[in-house]
């Protein structure tokens, strides 16, 4: 994960991927991810990955304590 | 002979609630109350109906419908969900796997399974994790999603199963998902309240059938390629053998990009 955020154009380089999916990877928008077969699902898994400001809002985090001091 | 005391539907995610916090304290509180409503029935073990989202079942393998048998549970940590694990409760998933191959489901079983958020945050937050568990995970990613005339059907056999199992187990049901909600696709983002609420409008008069008849394809129309989560809703209530039910809560969650709801079926 850390190679990939530091150098994303070499770590795709690793899996023998066309351009295009190259291309649609590094843009990571769901239009692209879509143009080259990403299932929805794992749109969302990459887009939480390549954007961790997007995954500060999928988070429990927030809830945790609270919960902890209704118990 | 075992016994089915309680059965609850309720959405399965949060998000961060900077931006909404009357809509989040709503939506904890309405979670907290089904949590409260589960814990005062004592149960010895919980069933938890949900969908994978591609942690486990993935494109690599696609049954559709899977059943954990294991001991317990190490959860995937996805959303920062703690990895503490959980108990599972072996006796009561074989049952269900055996009453399935009586009534012609041939169930997949997982002894290794680490749930996601669709199991974890709904017993997070009805604080029921130290309550052995059952998943039962419908496979609503790959094509063909299950039908909901089938769903019902092995809800009705789970039914059996609980009937069947020996002992005096007290077991409750919780369906997990939805509402309405459109990930990655076309109206992305969408949350369709009029739906959301028809929903729960039909489960509270005790009708579950009336949303099981749109079929798939028009409650994915309706609810979207998330909203089809709804098949759990529709199981918890017919395993309970569709009564009528209490709404406990619902907000449309546009910033969340969903319909947050929960339902108590009066069993």
């Amino acid at each position: 994960m850390e190679r990939f955020r530091e150098n994303r154009q070499a770590v795709l380089a690793e899996y023998g991927l066309t351009e295009a999916e190259t291309a649609a990877l590094l843009e990571a928008s769901p239009p692209a991810l879509a143009s080259i077969g990403v299932h929805p699902v794992l749109q969302m898994h990459y887009l939480l990955f390549s954007n961790p400001e997007m995954a500060e809002h999928v988070t429990v985090r927030d809830y945790l304590p609270r919960l902890a001091g209704e118990r | 002979m075992a016994r089915l005391v309680g059965s609850f539907a309720v959405s399965h995610i949060v998000m961060a609630p900077q931006g909404c916090e009357a809509q989040a304290n709503v939506v904890v509180a309405g979670m907290r109350e089904i949590g409260r409503r589960l814990k005062a029935l004592d149960p010895d073990a919980v069933i938890v109906i949900s969908s994978d989202h591609m942690f486990n079942i993935n494109l690599a393998l696609q049954p559709p419908f899977t059943v954990g048998v294991a001991n317990s549970y190490v959860p995937f940590g996805d959303m920062d969900i703690p990895r503490d694990p959980v108990p599972g409760h072996p006796a009561l998933a074989r049952a269900i796997v055996q009453q399935g191959a009586e009534d012609g489901f041939d169930l997949a079983q997982a002894e290794e399974y680490n749930p996601d958020h669709g199991v974890m945050i709904p017993l997070i937050f009805a604080d029921a994790r130290a309550v052995p568990m059952v998943p039962v995970l419908v496979n609503i990613n790959t094509d063909p999603i299950p039908s909901a005339a089938r769903c019902l059907a092995l809800a009705r056999s789970v039914r059996r199963a609980i009937a069947a199992l020996p002992g005096s187990e007290r077991i409750v049901v919780l369906g997990t998902g939805g509402l309405s909600h459109w990930l990655c696709v076309p109206r992305h983002g969408e949350v369709n309240e009029a739906f959301d609420r028809k929903v729960i409008a039909s489960l509270v008069a005790g009708r579950a059938d009336d949303v099981a008849v749109l079929g798939n394809a028009a409650i994915i129309e309706e609810a979207g390629n998330g909203g089809i989560e709804i098949l759990t809703w529709l199981m918890a209530a017919e395993i309970a053998g569709s009564p009528s039910a209490e709404e406990i809560f619902y907000q449309p969650m546009p910033s969340w990009f969903t319909g947050m709801g929960g339902v108590a079926f009066h069993v």
